[in-house]
C-alpha cells in the first residue's frame, strides 16, 4: 500500500493534518502489507506531528511490525531529524 | 470637568526603539473601562514606522477599543506614516480602529498578502474562531513561495512562520486576537507576531522551578521547555526559532509581560522592560545563509526507521 503525503504540502505542522494522516495511515493497517508513506513534496514537517501521527502508528502496531511496515519515502533531509526525534520522543515518553 | 489625554509618538517607531514605543503606549493599561473622551494620538513626530511598529500600534489600538479606555477618540498628523502604514498591509485595519469595534473585527478578517517584484507582505490574523491553523499557514505559505520560490530561503522561512503560527495558535484565546506579519526583500526577511493572551511568562510559570521572570523567559527558549508538558508538544518551538536566529546571524526580540529577550547572532541579553499584555515575537533573518531544520536538530543515531 502506497499513501501519497502531497496533499497535505508544504508544510505538516497542525492538529488537524496530523490527525487526518493518522486516519489514512490507520485505514490501511489491516492488511498485513507494507505501508509505505511518499513524503515528496513536504518540505517541513513538525516533531510535533511526527509525534503525533508516528507514536499514535507505534502503539498499534508495536515496535517490530512498525519499523518493517511503516516505509518512509522521498523524506528529505529536512524531513528525517523531526521524524526521529518525533517518534524518540514518543518511545521516551512511554518508556519503549 | 474633561481635560484631553495626548500621547505623542516619537519619531521613531521601529524595532530598535520599540521599548520607548511601549512605554509611552502602556498608559492605555490604566483606562480599562475609563470611557474617557479628549483622547489624542499625535504623529507628528512620527519619521518612521517599521512592521513591528505598525503591529504594535495596532494592538494598542485595539486594545484601546476592545477596553473601552476612550470615547471617540482621534489621531493628528496619522498622515505622515500613512503611506508605511499602507505598505505593510495595515492601512485599512488601523483606520478601522477609529470607527468602530465592528468595522475593526471585519478588516482584522480582511488581512491580505501581496506580492511585488520587490518585496513580500503577509499580514495574516491568527484567531482560532475565525478559520483554521491549516488555513492560516496556507495564505502565508503561498505568498512566501511565490516570492522565495521553494529553495532552501523558502525552507527556513516556512520552517520559521511554521513554527511561530503553531505557537500563538495554540495560545489563542478569544482576546488574544494574535496577527503574524512578515516583510521580505531579497537580502532579508522579517517576520514580527503579536497577540494579547496569557503571554509567554504566564503559560510557562507552573512549569519551571523558578518564580522570577527573566529566568522564566531565559527558560522558553531552552529545548524541550513546555508549556503543556505530557501531551504531543515537545517544547521545540522558540528553541528552533532561537537557533535558526543564531545560526543565521539575525536578530530576535520577544516581549512578555515586564521582560524583553533579544538574540542578536550568538549574543543574548534578557531585561525587565516596561510591561506589555500578551507576547510578541520578532525575528529578521538574512536570506544569504539560509538555515535548516537539518542544520538545528541533529541527526541521531536513531536508525530503526525505515527510509527509502
Amino acid at each position: 500500500m502506497r499513501i501519497s503525503l502531497n496533499r497535505f504540502a508544504p508544510v505538516i505542522s497542525s492538529d488537524e493534518a496530523a490527525d487526518n494522516i493518522f486516519q489514512l495511515i490507520s485505514g490501511s493497517l489491516s492488511k498485513d502489507e507494507e505501508i509505505v508513506l511518499d513524503f515528496s513534496e513536504i518540505r517541513i514537517i513538525s516533531t510535533k506531528c511526527a509525534k503525533r501521527i508516528f507514536g499514535q502508528l507505534y502503539g498499534i502496531l508495536g515496535a517490530e511490525a512498525f519499523f518493517s511496515r511503516i516505509i518512509f519515502e522521498n523524506a528529505s533531509e529536512n524531513i528525517r531529524p523531526s521524524l526521529n526525534d518525533g517518534i524518540e520522543s514518543f518511545l521516551s515518553d512511554n518508556n519503549e | 470637568m474633561s481635560r484631553d489625554i495626548a500621547i505623542c509618538l516619537p519619531d521613531k517607531v521601529d524595532v530598535n526603539f520599540i521599548m520607548t514605543f511601549i512605554r509611552k503606549m502602556n498608559a492605555f493599561y490604566q483606562y480599562d473601562n475609563a470611557q474617557l473622551p479628549g483622547f489624542f494620538l499625535r504623529f507628528t513626530n512620527v519619521k518612521r514606522i517599521d512592521i513591528l511598529g505598525v503591529l504594535l500600534l495596532y494592538k494598542f489600538l485595539e486594545y484601546s477599543i476592545i477596553r473601552n479606555c476612550f470615547i471617540n477618540p482621534t489621531t493628528i498628523d496619522i498622515k505622515v506614516i500613512n503611506p508605511q502604514i499602507k505598505e505593510f498591509g495595515f492601512e485599512s485595519l488601523i483606520a478601522s480602529c477609529y470607527t468602530d469595534s465592528k468595522k475593526m473585527e471585519e478588516e482584522y478578517g480582511k488581512l491580505q498578502s501581496r506580492v511585488t517584484n520587490k518585496f513580500l507582505v503577509s499580514p495574516i490574523s491568527i484567531f482560532k474562531g475565525l478559520v483554521d491553523r491549516d488555513a492560516i499557514e496556507r495564505k502565508c505559505f503561498n505568498s512566501i513561495s511565490m516570492f522565495y520560490g521553494t529553495g532552501n530561503v523558502s525552507d527556513m522561512i516556512l520552517m520559521v512562520i511554521s513554527e511561530l503560527i503553531g505557537n500563538f495558535y495554540s495560545h489563542s484565546e478569544d482576546d488574544s486576537r494574535s496577527i503574524i506579519v512578515a516583510y521580505g526583500t531579497n537580502d532579508y526577511v522579517e517576520i514580527a507576531c503579536a497577540d494579547s493572551g496569557k503571554g509567554i511568562i504566564e503559560s510557562l510559570k507552573p512549569y519551571v522551578d523558578s518564580r522570577d521572570n527573566l529566568m522564566i523567559m531565559k527558560k522558553a527558549f531552552q529545548k524541550g521547555v513546555s508549556s503543556k508538558p505530557g501531551t504531543d508538544h515537545m517544547g521545540y518551538g522558540l528553541w528552533m526559532l532561537d537557533e535558526a536566529v543564531k545560526r543565521n546571524g539575525g536578530r530576535m526580540i520577544a516581549y512578555s509581560q515586564d521582560v524583553y529577550y533579544e538574540r542578536l547572532g550568538t549574543k543574548v541579553c534578557v531585561i525587565p522592560t516596561p510591561f506589555w499584555r500578551g507576547t510578541v515575537v520578532y525575528l529578521k533573518l538574512f536570506t544569504r545563509m539560509p538555515v535548516a531544520v537539518k542544520d538545528i536538530i541533529p541527526v541521531t543515531s536513531f536508525s530503526k526507521i525505515h527510509y527509502r
